[in-house]
């Protein structure tokens, strides 16, 4: 039977996991693919020929 | 109080987890990661379809209305392109690049910069340049995407066309959009553009 503290410490490792794989990893993952996509368009105005 | 918190949760985020295997926090991980790379994906490839694209009226009131008479939209075989086939790259970085660059057209849509036919008909010089050389640069590569030059067969062209594209089409002097302006979509008034 868990005792009360490791009960406490399963439900906040619970919710850590939950938090990194459902909240942090997305966020994560669409700022990064932003700021890498913010880099492309910002290298491709400046490499652009003029008309 | 939130400092406690804080604490508790990065000793838990910082420190082997003593109720969760190995197997479970990887394949949890692994199957959440493909979830998010299918759903972000899915909402990426919906922002590309038409129904998006003219959700905006400036662009079902303009471009997509003026679109309707052209070959690109309706013709003998059926096979059309749609918003993306011409305005959106196939491959991932410059597609990203593209959809990043999209946010120009959020702040339009937000502070209306075209949103009536006069604010629409002042920039639209502005707009065609802008695709212009887009296409120029990247040598009308979504053009390419379904016509491709080698496989053209002159003999069913024109005679103009024939001529056109066997020597500078093929020579490489010129690229698909230095002639083809205004396809698909009205020309803006053409003053000082070489060859019009």
């Amino acid at each position: 039977m868990p005792s009360p503290l490791d009960r406490t410490r399963k439900r906040d490792e619970r919710r850590v996991f939950l938090f990194l794989t459902v909240v942090l990893a997305p966020l994560l993952t669409v700022v990064v693919i932003g700021v890498y996509g913010l880099g492309v368009w910002l290298y491709q105005s400046l490499t652009r020929p003029p008309f | 109080m939130l400092r406690r918190m804080t604490k508790r949760y990065w000793s838990v985020l910082s420190t082997p987890s003593r109720y969760f295997s190995l197997g479970f926090l990887t394949l949890g991980g692994f199957i959440a990661g493909i979830i998010f790379w299918g759903g972000f994906n899915t909402v990426l490839e919906f922002t590309n379809t038409e129904a998006f694209c003219i959700s905006c009226h400036e662009m079902e009131e303009n471009v997509f209305a003026e679109l309707k008479p052209t070959i690109h939209y309706t013709n003998r075989s059926g096979v059309r392109a749609t918003c993306s086939d011409c305005h959106v790259p196939h491959a991932w970085t410059p597609k990203i690049g593209r959809k990043m660059e999209a946010s120009k057209e959020v702040w339009g849509k937000i502070f209306g910069t075209i949103d009536t036919p006069e604010k629409f008909e002042a920039m639209r010089r502005e707009m065609a340049e802008r695709e212009w050389a887009r296409l120029k640069n990247n040598d009308s590569l979504e053009c390419r995407n379904c016509h491709n030059f080698d496989y053209m067969d002159f003999t069913r062209q024109s005679p103009v066309a024939a001529s056109a594209h066997s020597t500078a089409l093929a020579s490489g002097q010129k690229t698909c959009i230095d002639c083809h302006k205004g396809i698909a979509h009205r020309l803006p008034d053409m003053s000082g553009v070489p060859g019009y």
